[in-house]
């Protein structure tokens, strides 16, 4: 409760956070990333070297991101656009499961 | 390009892409579309492409893969079109709001994009369009760093200078 009162993301989202969230750009920008992580390479290439760590960084900059971004677009729910976030981790898991293996 | 660009490249890339998908997102609602929001998807590869070269760059261009995510996005577009054609009596007739009442009411909700909005069919056509044009505009931009790449092979840098 202290918590809630002293960051305003979680006062905000504190009531129900699965009532506020509509499921089309929710499902449809992990569908858009997911497609695009698929034209990506699996392995790593040269001079690019992102572990565990790295992945978790850039999500957790895609949510800050997201947050300035506000409600786009005018969605009254979440205080953060779901697509954005979701077509970042679409684009994660589309890497990760369909990548190709890039040429040495 | 340097290492900071090589070290901030790939990652940017994802925010481009997940900045393209909300603008896609948003199109039946904000300025911003299928066009625009493709166009900034295809930055992110873009980007990458400048930073890390054809060879190197972490996006797997190969023509099988890009070809099947375009045919995705344009055969969808017809899909949805023929739809409309078939249920409401029109090419794109928008079968999830239904504004001229032709649709039983399930079939207007399994068309229907679910949020508050409920534009129907419209934000659909903006995904698929953003997928296209993602597509398109990163093969041109691959072609044109090709053929530049090819035709400086054959440039006398004393004459550049």
């Amino acid at each position: 409760m202290v918590l809630e009162n002293t960051i305003p993301f979680l006062q905000s989202t504190a009531p129900n956070i699965l009532g506020m969230l509509y499921s089309g750009p929710t499902i449809c920008g992990f569908i858009i990333g997911f497609l695009v992580g698929i034209i990506m390479h699996k392995t790593p290439t040269k001079g690019i070297k992102l572990t565990t760590s790295s992945w978790a960084a850039i999500i957790i900059a895609g949510i800050i991101v997201a947050y300035w971004f506000g409600t786009f677009p005018y969605y009254q729910g979440l205080p953060l656009g779901p697509g954005f976030v979701m077509a970042i981790i679409g684009a994660i898991v589309g890497r990760g499961l369909f990548g190709t293996k890039a040429k040495a | 390009m340097s290492d900071l660009l090589k070290l901030i490249g790939y990652p940017v890339s994802f925010i481009l892409i997940g900045y393209g998908a909300m603008t896609i997102l948003g199109g039946h609602i904000t300025p911003g579309g299928g066009f625009q929001g493709g166009a900034m998807m295809a930055s992110g590869a873009i980007l990458s492409v400048i930073t890390y070269g054809l060879k190197d760059n972490p996006f797997n261009f190969s023509h099988e893969r890009m070809s099947v995510i375009e045919s995705l996005g344009a055969l969808s577009y017809v899909f949805l079109g023929l739809c409309g054609l078939l249920l409401g009596g029109s090419f794109l007739y928008n079968s999830g709001t239904d504004l001229y009442g032709k649709l039983p009411a399930g079939i207007s909700t399994l068309f229907n994009y679910p949020d508050a909005l409920h534009a129907g069919i419209i934000p659909y056509l903006n995904i698929v369009v953003g997928l296209k044009v993602f597509i398109g505009l990163t093969t041109i931009v691959l072609l044109f760093y090709g053929v530049t790449k090819l035709s400086s092979d054959y440039i006398d840098d004393e004459e550049i200078d």
